[in-house]
Parts: structure tokens; C-alpha cells; sequence
């Protein structure tokens, strides 16, 4: 049987890969891509920790997050989109003219 | 089922708007948001006396929550009067805008209410999405989609660390429950897990109180979507994230790390967001870097829960929504021809043009700023004492000092709307019911700061149910 | 009994209300009639209650009238009461009374105005916060007043904000202000963290208390840091060193806001507060001694400032600072009520000083350089009179009211119980200052009123007196400058008046109940020696002495030999050839030993230290601060994605340290 720190391990090694992925590409799409890595990194966590307890509740919650961030990336892509047609871009380059 | 009415009010609304949306309904949309709003508000009144346990005790409606449900109502109430001005939003998309509008406040509610993570998780996206949605709602090529953009993505990044907190405490307390969180999770701080978790939890909701360092997508936002959307955003997730904090921090009392590191960030956050207040010249800018240094303030009730801070905090937020709805009731007003942001000079004049407005916009400011005799001086000043008792006193020379700060550049704002110069701005008459919602809120922001009791006690009471 | 406080500040938040509200509508006649009359309702019924409170007992004195419970929080209880006693009865009077009569002066002076309504509604709620801030009967309230008319004088100060000079006036004496109440409210919280109340009635019973069992030394370092605290805050309301500053360019404003804020009331606020903590202050004697040095300091310095203005409103500004340092020098040597006496005289005659240049002021059109007037005595009569008497009460000469205030402070730092060897320095630099004081008062009327008229053709066409509703105020005001001192009669004097039944010293008896607690811990606690009468005497006439030389020399400067002086005054070279042909080798002596080295002070306090340091430093500071934190914030907030969500995250790792780190 697998221990479960290596499932945390891994865990934690795809969350910080998103959050570098978050603070590094400069793509609106990628950035979306790697928050829904570290969602997925919480996925993982929850899963492991709800089979080591032998508690279905963290399970419930792996259902949740995956309809929930179904939900945000269809917002966040919904929105990527109308500003893409505005302003031909989806850079973070590009899109730094609320500031100050 | 009395005990869920402002849940079931808010909800009839959201679907209201929604089948209105489809063309089912004739009623016009301004007066029914006025409707929804004041049932809203009725029913969190009637919902005080009615409490219970609901979905396996996940939900609990309780003094503690009925408060936070009685705040977000009258708050929502106040947005509706505003929404009926509707300047800056795109009107073909009015019935929309109710919807979502009203579908966050639901959200916002049911988070307070909430005494799991998972529901209280999921109550705060369906606050939070509506919220992104709405701020793309502006007329024009404004600069809303990038405000919305930012907001989405700090959302949910901070959604992620949250969650990811919840996943740890949930592995090291065997429970989501907030009940089995309390007994088992507070001995096992000093594992860096149970740390991380519980911080990466209190940093989402950071996030919605725009507290320092979560609070950089507020500016952008704030002055990115239009006037309507900002006054709701900026009032109302922060109680809630208010209730949450005061309930997560309830958790740990008696362990010393964790009010010391909130007085950290809420003395970093009162100075960083005054500071960066002190040099703008947009409206909506300024009110959102001062709201980042109330967040500050919030956070020093946390500190001393024990000691009153927790009642303070409560009157904090209350005070606090109900001074940035009045500030950005005027705000609305004076939108509708800027590209970006409200240039502070558009209130020029307005002493002339609608003096009620000037004064409850004076008092309002007076009130952030923590002048006597207005409640937000009330509010710190209970804030201050509390820290004080619970032997903070360097947060209170701070926060101290913070307010002389912040009395700086308030009253910048309050000087320009009582200068005038010939060339005015003309403003659009204010309807009555407009004129007489101002007075009302002008006078409750006076009467809150001399008679803050009953208000006070509330919140001691409401305090009382969570500690039980 | 006496549940009837609350209408004194009642009236005039009314009239603020209906003036602020609906003042633009209902004409101006009627704006005045609501502005005056509040305002002398809240005089009448202040006459009512303090004749209730004369009907009690001395020591019985007290009228409590209780509102409603402010705030409780556990321990922190504040109840929102008014205290009427002999200390803020007197108060009380000076308020509402010269408020009064500057109310009806204002119908006079302003009635041009556009903003005629916005000035009384703001004149108004001054009213109403000072009552709040004198009847006050906690330090809570006293400090809602205390904001409150800072508020109201800062909207004043900049009531003509189409002058950017008067922006920035306003804004100097924002920033000062809230230096000196960043003090008040930290005194406030230690205040409360020792004695764990803020209200009068039991702190101060309780300090007294603690001091007698003996767990409360004397100069107790927590009383010495409660009493430095809150003279922090009456060094910015009350303009003494180093928060003065704003306090000349406050002059922006009308002059009867000048008059009424900024020399009769609200600057006395300071003074006030000191007396009314008088059992904090005597039980901290090194807090005293500070206030005492920095008020003697103040009032020689400002005067020797006062030297060289030509605004006649300046002059008088830099007059009010000095005064107000001979009120703090009285409570400082613990010799309350002669500060507080000094500040009913000052009351009166500087508000008469005031008014009498708002006067000349209107008849000139605007202009305020004293330079352009002259001879104007002719023109106006009553203007002149009111305002020689009040000069002659400010220099000090008997029998007028500044001469018993100002010798009996003077007297009483002569006999500093706590500190005999300072109470001498701060006497000779108060004496100084008294001479000094009476030279450029002098100097302001012999420039204003005699000689020749130096203005445009226009402005001596224009030349009138002014309209009753303004010269009535001065009338009374001259009258009371005159009067007002005999309440105050100096034992020594009064037994020389009357041997059998000496002449009493009404209002340090009436005061009495107030500071005797004070007045038992100096007694037993300080050193007192007995002084001689011969000694009072000679103090007495030296300083009329000196205020007699300080006038002659400015008459001698300013009516024989005006003509030659304005222009060489700054080239004293030729001066000094000037007066080796005149042959007047006294003359030389005078200028070397005192004009000069005066001069060159003034000169370099006022342009080095007034301009340079405090100006450049103090207040252009915070502009540049501002400047640089917003370039700082756009440095962080660039609109950048990335840098917002680093900065986040190196947060978020910086507090998860920092929680670990803790142990």
C-alpha cells in the first residue's frame, strides 16, 4: 500500500506547479489552466486523506470542486473571450491599463 | 419553515429575475429589485426569531448568523435603492444584473450560516461568481473586462489556496465539521500542516475582505466596473467574510500565535491601504485602498475576540457597509461620463446641486475618517479598546495613527464637494425616495455613533450564540 | 435639577441644522435671525444655569445633567454628561457671550457675502461643538467637541476657498491639528488604562485618591505621560511651540471667525483642558514645568514675531499665540485660576482686537497691510476708542482688565512653589515678552490710526465707520476689556484699597472649589516661600514699567520719527547716522541693545524657524510623503497580474513564516 505522504507529496509538488505556472505564463488561458492544477492538487489531497481515513466525506468534496471549478472555468473563459474581442489579446502584457 | 425565510426571500428573487429575464413577467424590474430588496430586509427581521439546524447540522441559523443575515439583507435593501439608478450598467441586461445581484447575496447568506467547509465553500463561490460576472456588466469598452478578468483570477486562485487549506485541515482533524475542528485542530498548530491549512483558509477569506496582502485586485476592480457593481461589491462580501473570520478565529482563541499574526496583517493592512489611499485622485480608487485600511481595522477585532473585539468587529462591518453604500450612493450619482474611474474633482459643486446628498456624503466620510460623534468613531473607538485590553497597545497607537492618516485624505473628498467654483457639474436631480433613503442613512450613521449600544449588544449577543 | 444643560448646545446645533439645510432658501435676514438668536438662547440659558449653580452652596457646585449612556463595553463605560461647575460655567459664559455678540457682528461684516448662509450654519456648529467641548463632564466628549471644532475651524479657515492661499491655510491647520489630537486621544487611552475611566468625577477623585494611600507617587511617570500626552494636543489646538504655526495663517479666514475661533475660544481649549486635569497636572510637576517652559518660550517668541508683521491680522495672530502662552504659564506654575482668568480677559479684549481690525479691515475694502493705513483715528472714532482700550488692556496697564490677569500670572511664576529657581526665568522671559507685547501693539495703532493716510485715493474716499451691528459688539467688548479684570483684584491691591474691608478677589474665591485639591497637594508637596508685599509691589511696577517703555518706544519710533524709519529700518547703518545726528545717543543705546538684537531675532524666527523649518519641514512634508507613497503604490499596483499574484504569494509565505517562526 502506498503511504499517504506520498500522495500529499505529490500533492504539493502539482499545486506548486501551478502556482508557478500562475505566476509565470503570461496567458490568461494558462494561467486558468494552472489554478485548475492546483484545484486538481486539492483533488488528489482529499481523495488520499478520505480513503487513509476511511471517510467518505472528502470524496463528497473532490465532486464538489470538480463541479465547481467546471463552473469558474466556464465563467473565466466565458469572460477571457469578450475581452479577447476587445482587446485583441489575452496577454497580462497587454492588460495593465487599471493601475495606480 | 419561518426559520429560512430570508434564504427562501432572496432565492424567490434570484428566480423572480430569472424567469423575468425569459419575459415571463410584466412587472417593471426597477420597482420589483425596490420590492425584493424591502422584503429582503423584512424577512432577516423576522428571521431573528426563528432559529434551527439544518442539511445534518451543516447549516445552522442561530443569534450569530441571524445578525450576519440581518446585515447582508439591509445591505442588499440599500444596493436595490441604488441599483434603481442604474447609471453606468448596460440596461438591456438590468434583469440579469438582479439576478446575479441576488444570487450572491443568497450566497453571502448561506456562507455566514454555514458551520462546515464544504457548504460553507460552496455558499461562497455562488456568492462570488455572480459577483464576476457583474462586474463585465458596464456600458461602453470600458475597462470592466479587465477588472473582471483580474477579479476572476485572483478568485479563484484564492479559491485554490483555500481549498487547499480546508484539504489539510480536513487530514489532520478528521472532519470538515466545524464543531470537531474546534476540539481537535487547535492542539496540532505547531504541526507547519495544520498551520499552512489554517492560514491558506484564513488568506481566502482575506481575499474577500480585501485585507493586505490579498487586496490587489481591489482597486482594479473597484474602479474597472461600473459605479452600481462596485457599491455592491464593496459592501457586502465583506461581512460575510467578517462572520467567517470571527467564526475561524473563534476556533483558536487561547493560542497566542494566532492573534498575534492577525495583528501583524491588520496593522499592515490599515497602514498599506491608507497610505496608497493618501495620493489618488479617482473616486473609487480611493474608496477601495480605504477600504483595504478598514479591513485592517476588522482585523483588529480579531485579535481580542474575547475582549469585546468581537462585538467591535461586528459593528465594524456593519458600520463600515453601511458607510461605503452611502459613499457610493453619491458615487452613482456622480457616474456615468468617465471612462475609468470618478475624478474626485466630478464632486465639485455638489453642495450646491444636492445638498442632501453633499451632507450625507460629509457625514459618510466623517464616518470613514472616525470623526465624533459618527459611528465609524464609535466602531474604532470600541475596536482600539478592545486591543487595547487584550494588551495590544502598539495596534492602537497604530491604528491611532492610521486615523489621523485617513482623516487626511477624506477629508480632501469632503472639501471638494463643498467647494464650487461656477463651473460646476450638474448632477440629475436625485429622485425622492433617493433624497430619503440618504437622510435616513445619514441620520443612522449619526445616531449609530451616540447611541452605538443597542447595536453593540446585538452583536454581544449574537457573539454569545457562537461561544455556546 | 439643572436637567436643562443639554439646550445650551441645542440651540445651536438647531440653528446649524435650519441654516445648513434650507439656509439658501430662506434669505438672509432670516439666516441671521436663526444664527443670532440660537446662539443667544444657548447665552441665556447658560446665564440661567450659572445662576442656578451661584444659588448652591461653594462647595456643592456641580450640576450634572445626564443624557444617556454612550457606549459600554465591559469595563469601558462612557456616559455622555454635561458638567456645569464654577470652572466650566466661566467657560461657558466666554463662549456663548462673546459668541454672541460676534454672531451679531458677523450680520454686519459678512452681508455681502454669497455664502452668507454657509457661514452661519458653520459659525453655528462651531457653538455647538465648543459647548460640547466646555460642558462636557468626560474626556470622550470633551474630545468629540475638541474635533468638532476643529472641524468646524478648518471648514472656516477655508471658508473662502477661491484663494489657494486659504486652501493651503486650511490644510496646515488640518495637519497640525491632527499631530496634537494624535497626543490628546493616546493620553486618552493611558488615562483610561490607569484610572480606568475618562470621566472627571471619577478620575480625578480617583488620582487624588491613589495619591493619598500613597500608591500614587507624586510625578508618577504614568501621570507624567498622561499630562505630556494631552498637552500634546493643547499644543496644536492651543498653538504653542512647536504646533503654533497654523494658527497665523488661519488669519485666511473672515475676521470674526479669526475673532471668535481663533482668539477667543477655541484656541483657549487647550488652556481649558489643563485646568480642568489641574489634580493630573499638579500630582505630575515635571509635566507643569513643561508646559510652563514651553508656553514662556511660546509667548516671548511669538510676540518677538509679532515685531515685524505689517498684516494687521498677522500681528494679532502672532499677539493671540503669545497670550496664550501667558495663559499656559499660569496653569503651568499651577496658578489655574489666573490662567483661566487671563483667558476671560484675553476674551474679551483680543475678540475686541479683532473685530476692531475686522472694522478697519471693511472700511479699507480688504486690504490688510498696515502699511497703506495711517490717520485713520479721524475716520473712525469708535473703532479707534474701542481698540486703544483693548490695546491698553493687552499691554497691561492698570486699572484694565489684561493688567490684573497678566501681573497675577506673572506673580505666580515669580513664586513657582514647585520650581522657585525656573519660576524666576519664566517670569523675566513673561515680563519681557509683557514690554515686547506693548511695543508692537502700540506700534499696530500708531500705524493704523495715526500719522497719514497712506492708501490709494480710492480707499480714503472710502473710509467710513462701520454700521452699529458691528460697532455695538466693540462698544461691549472695549467695555468689558475695561471692567473685566476688577472681578480679579489682587489681594495686595484690594487691601490697599480698602484697609478694613480689603476689596475680595471675587473670581479666585469663586474658582476655589475647583482647584482646592490641587491647591492642598501644592501647599504640603511644593516649596512655598513668603515673599514680601514690597516685592509684589515693585514686580507689579516693574512690569508696568515695562509695558509703559515698550509703548514709548514705539511711540518714538513710529510718531516722531515715522517718517524716516520704515524704509531705513532694515538698514540700520543709516539709522544709526540718523540718529548720531540727532544726537540722540539714548536713541543709539536703545537700538543697540534692544531694536537690533530683537530685530535680527525676529527676523531669523520668523524666516528660519517659522518659514523654513516648520513650513518647509512640517508641513510641505507630508505633500512630499504623499507624492512618494503614490509613486510607490503605482510601483506595486502596475496592472500586472503577475506582480499582484507574487506579491500575494510572498505575503502569503512571509505570514506562514512568520506564524512558525513565533515560538
Amino acid at each position: 500500500m502506498v503511504h499517504l505522504s506520498w500522495y500529499l507529496t505529490v500533492s504539493a509538488i502539482l499545486f506548486c506547479i501551478g502556482v508557478f505556472g500562475f505566476l509565470t505564463r503570461r496567458n490568461i488561458i494558462m494561467m486558468l489552466l494552472s489554478i485548475e492544477l492546483m484545484l486538481n492538487s486539492v483533488n488528489l489531497n482529499l481523495a488520499a486523506i478520505s480513503h487513509y481515513m476511511e471517510d467518505l466525506r472528502g470524496q463528497v468534496l473532490v465532486f464538489f470542486i470538480i463541479a465547481v471549478a467546471a463552473a469558474e472555468a466556464a465563467i473565466g473563459l466565458g469572460i477571457v473571450v469578450t475581452l479577447f474581442r476587445h482587446r485583441k489579446s489575452i496577454h497580462t502584457d497587454q492588460i495593465v491599463s487599471l493601475k495606480g | 419553515m419561518l426559520s429560512l425565510l430570508p434564504e427562501t426571500t432572496l432565492a424567490a428573487a434570484a428566480l423572480f429575475f430569472f424567469f423575468k429575464n425569459l419575459e415571463l413577467f410584466k412587472l417593471e424590474s426597477k420597482k420589483a429589485v425596490l420590492l425584493f430588496g424591502l422584503a429582503a430586509a423584512s424577512a432577516s427581521v423576522i428571521g431573528l426569531f426563528f432559529h434551527g439546524e439544518f442539511f445534518n447540522g451543516a447549516y445552522r441559523v442561530d443569534n450569530f448568523s441571524r445578525f450576519f443575515t440581518l446585515l447582508i439583507s439591509f445591505a442588499y435593501m440599500i444596493a436595490c435603492i441604488i441599483f434603481t439608478r442604474l447609471k453606468e450598467c448596460d440596461q438591456s441586461r438590468v434583469d440579469e444584473f438582479f439576478f446575479f445581484t441576488s444570487m450572491a447575496a443568497l450566497g453571502l447568506v448561506m456562507a455566514v450560516g454555514s458551520v462546515e467547509l464544504m457548504s460553507m465553500f460552496i455558499a461562497l463561490e455562488v456568492s462570488s461568481y455572480p459577483m464576476y460576472i457583474i462586474t463585465t456588466f458596464r456600458k461602453g469598452l470600458g475597462r470592466q473586462f479587465e477588472a473582471s478578468v483580474k477579479y476572476i483570477i485572483f478568485g479563484a486562485v484564492s479559491t485554490a489556496l483555500m481549498l487547499y487549506g480546508i484539504s489539510y485541515i480536513y487530514g489532520l482533524s478528521g472532519s470538515t465539521f466545524l464543531v470537531d475542528i474546534a476540539s481537535t485542530l487547535p492542539p496540532k498548530l505547531g504541526n507547519p500542516m495544520a498551520a499552512l491549512g489554517v492560514l491558506l483558509f484564513m488568506g481566502g477569506l482575506g481575499y474577500k475582505l480585501a485585507a493586505f496582502p490579498f487586496h490587489f485586485w481591489a482597486p482594479d476592480v473597484y474602479s474597472g466596473a461600473a459605479s452600481e457593481v462596485t457599491t455592491f461589491i464593496a459592501a457586502l462580501p465583506k461581512i460575510t467574510a467578517t462572520a467567517l473570520l470571527i467564526r475561524i478565529a473563534h476556533l483558536f482563541t487561547g493560542i497566542e500565535i494566532v492573534p498575534l499574526t492577525i495583528s501583524v496583517l491588520a496593522v499592515l493592512s490599515m497602514t498599506a491601504g491608507n497610505l496608497m489611499a493618501l495620493g489618488q485622485t479617482g473616486l473609487k480608487r480611493l474608496l477601495a485602498y480605504s477600504a483595504v485600511s478598514h479591513a485592517g481595522f476588522i482585523l483588529v477585532g480579531l485579535i481580542a475576540l474575547g475582549n469585546g473585539g468581537a462585538q467591535a468587529a461586528m459593528f465594524y462591518a456593519s458600520v463600515y457597509a453601511l458607510m461605503s453604500l452611502a459613499a457610493f450612493m453619491v458615487a452613482v450619482e456622480a457616474s456615468g461620463r468617465d471612462p475609468v474611474d470618478i475624478p474626485i474633482e466630478r464632486l465639485k459643486g455638489l453642495w450646491r446641486k444636492s445638498p442632501v446628498m453633499a451632507v450625507m456624503l460629509t457625514i459618510a466620510l466623517a464616518s470613514l475618517a472616525g470623526l465624533p460623534p459618527t459611528a465609524g468613531f464609535a466602531g474604532k473607538l470600541f475596536l482600539l479598546i478592545s486591543a487595547w485590553k487584550a494588551g495590544f497597545e502598539w495596534v492602537v497607537i497604530a491604528g491611532v495613527i492610521n486615523t489621523f492618516i485617513g482623516i487626511y485624505y477624506y477629508l480632501k473628498v469632503i472639501k471638494t464637494c463643498l467647494v464650487s467654483d461656477g463651473r460646476e457639474n450638474g448632477f440629475a436631480p436625485a429622485p425622492f425616495y433617493l433624497k430619503a433613503a440618504s437622510v435616513v442613512m445619514a441620520a443612522t450613521m449619526i445616531l449609530l455613533g451616540i447611541f452605538p449600544n443597542t447595536l453593540l449588544d446585538m452583536a454581544g449577543s449574537a457573539f454569545r450564540a457562537l461561544v455556546m | 435639577m439643572a436637567d436643562y444643560l443639554y439646550l445650551i448646545p441645542l440651540f445651536p446645533l438647531i440653528g446649524f441644522l435650519i441654516n445648513g439645510l434650507v439656509g439658501k432658501r430662506i434669505g438672509k435676514p432670516m439666516v441671521s435671525m436663526i444664527g443670532c438668536l440660537s446662539v443667544g438662547s444657548a447665552f441665556l440659558v447658560s446665564l440661567l444655569s450659572f445662576n442656578e449653580l451661584l444659588q448652591l452652596d461653594p462647595h456643592q457646585r456641580q450640576l450634572v445633567n445626564h443624557l444617556w449612556t454612550w457606549m459600554s463595553v465591559g469595563a469601558f463605560k462612557v456616559e455622555v454628561n454635561f458638567l456645569l461647575d464654577q470652572l466650566s460655567g466661566v467657560m461657558i459664559l466666554v463662549v456663548t457671550g462673546v459668541g454672541f455678540l460676534i454672531h451679531i457682528y458677523s450680520t454686519g461684516y459678512m452681508h455681502e457675502d454669497e455664502s452668507y448662509w454657509r457661514y452661519f450654519a458653520y459659525l453655528n456648529m462651531f457653538v455647538f461643538f465648543m459647548c460640547c467641548l466646555v460642558l462636557g463632564a468626560n474626556y470622550l466628549v470633551m474630545f468629540v467637541g475638541w474635533e468638532g471644532v476643529g472641524l468646524a475651524s478648518y471648514l472656516l479657515i477655508g471658508f473662502w476657498y477661491k484663494g489657494m492661499e486659504n486652501a493651503e491655510a486650511g490644510k496646515k491647520a488640518f495637519i497640525v491639528n491632527r499631530i496634537g489630537d494624535f497626543g490628546f486621544a493616546l493620553g486618552m487611552f493611558l488615562m483610561f488604562w490607569t484610572f480606568g475611566s475618562l470621566s472627571y468625577l471619577e478620575v480625578f477623585p480617583k488620582a487624588l485618591h491613589l495619591f493619598e494611600q500613597g500608591h500614587l507617587l507624586l510625578n508618577a511617570p504614568v501621570v507624567v505621560a498622561i499630562c505630556l500626552l494631552l498637552f500634546v494636543g493643547a499644543t496644536g489646538k492651543s498653538a504653542q511651540i512647536p504646533l503654533y504655526v497654523w494658527l497665523p495663517d488661519a488669519m485666511a479666514g473672515p475676521t470674526p471667525v479669526s475673532a471668535l475661533i481663533h482668539a477667543a475660544t477655541m484656541v483657549t481649549a487647550g488652556v481649558y483642558m489643563v485646568a480642568r486635569s489641574n489634580i493630573l497636572y499638579t500630582l505630575a510637576p515635571t509635566a507643569s514645568l513643561v508646559v510652563a517652559l514651553v508656553a514662556a518660550a511660546t509667548a516671548l517668541f511669538a510676540a518677538t514675531i509679532g515685531i515685524l508683521q505689517n498684516d494687521i491680522k498677522k500681528v494679532l495672530a502672532y499677539s493671540t499665540v503669545s497670550q496664550l502662552g501667558y495663559m499656559f504659564i499660569g496653569v503651568g506654575v499651577t496658578a489655574y485660576w489666573a490662567g483661566i482668568f487671563h483667558l476671560m480677559t484675553h476674551a474679551f479684549f483680543k475678540a475686541c482686537l479683532f473685530l476692531c481690525s475686522g472694522s478697519v479691515i471693511h472700511a479699507m475694502g480688504g486690504d490688510q497691510d498696515m502699511r497703506n493705513m495711517g490717520g485713520l483715528a479721524k475716520k473712525m472714532p469708535i473703532t479707534y476708542v474701542t481698540m486703544l482700550l483693548a490695546t491698553l488692556a493687552i499691554a497691561g496697564l492698570p486699572p484694565l482688565a489684561g493688567f490684573f490677569s497678566k501681573d497675577e500670572i506673572l506673580w505666580k511664576a515669580f513664586t513657582y512653589p514647585y520650581f522657585p529657581a525656573m519660576g524666576k526665568i519664566i517670569w523675566f522671559m513673561g515680563t519681557l515678552g509683557a514690554g515686547i507685547t506693548a511695543f508692537y501693539m502700540f506700534r499696530l495703532i500708531f500705524m493704523t490710526f495715526h500719522g497719514d493716510f497712506r492708501g490709494t485715493p480710492e480707499q480714503a474716499h472710502h473710509l467710513h465707520e462701520s454700521p452699529p451691528s458691528m460697532t455695538v459688539p466693540l462698544i461691549i467688548l472695549a467695555a468689558l476689556s475695561v471692567v473685566g479684570g476688577w472681578i480679579g483684584i489682587p489681594h495686595l491691591i484690594g487691601h490697599a484699597l480698602n484697609h478694613h474691608s480689603p476689596v475680595p478677589n471675587l473670581f479666585e474665591t469663586f474658582l476655589e472649589p475647583v482647584f482646592e485639591h490641587s491647591e492642598h497637594i501644592v501647599s504640603t508637596k511644593g516649596m512655598i516661600h513668603h515673599y514680601p508685599a514690597w516685592l509684589e509691589w515693585s514686580l507689579m511696577g516693574l512690569s508696568v514699567a515695562v509695558a509703559l517703555g515698550g509703548i514709548a518706544m514705539a511711540f518714538h519710533i513710529y510718531i516722531r520719527r515715522f517718517h524716516e524709519l520704515p524704509a531705513r529700518l532694515a538698514k540700520q547703518y543709516a539709522i544709526h547716522y540718523q540718529l548720531v545726528y540727532n544726537k540722540y545717543y539714548v536713541d543709539e543705546i536703545y537700538y543697540y541693545m534692544f531694536v537690533l538684537p530683537i530685530y535680527y531675532l525676529s527676523v531669523f524666527l520668523w524666516k528660519v524657524v517659522d518659514v523654513l523649518c516648520i513650513d518647509k519641514i512640517g508641513v510641505n512634508g507630508p505633500g512630499w510623503l504623499v507624492k512618494r507613497v503614490s509613486a510607490g503604490t503605482s510601483l506595486i499596483h502596475d496592472g500586472y497580474m503577475q506582480t499582484y499574484g507574487a506579491y500575494m504569494l510572498l505575503g502569503l509565505v512571509a505570514i506562514l513564516a512568520f506564524f512558525l517562526g513565533y515560538r
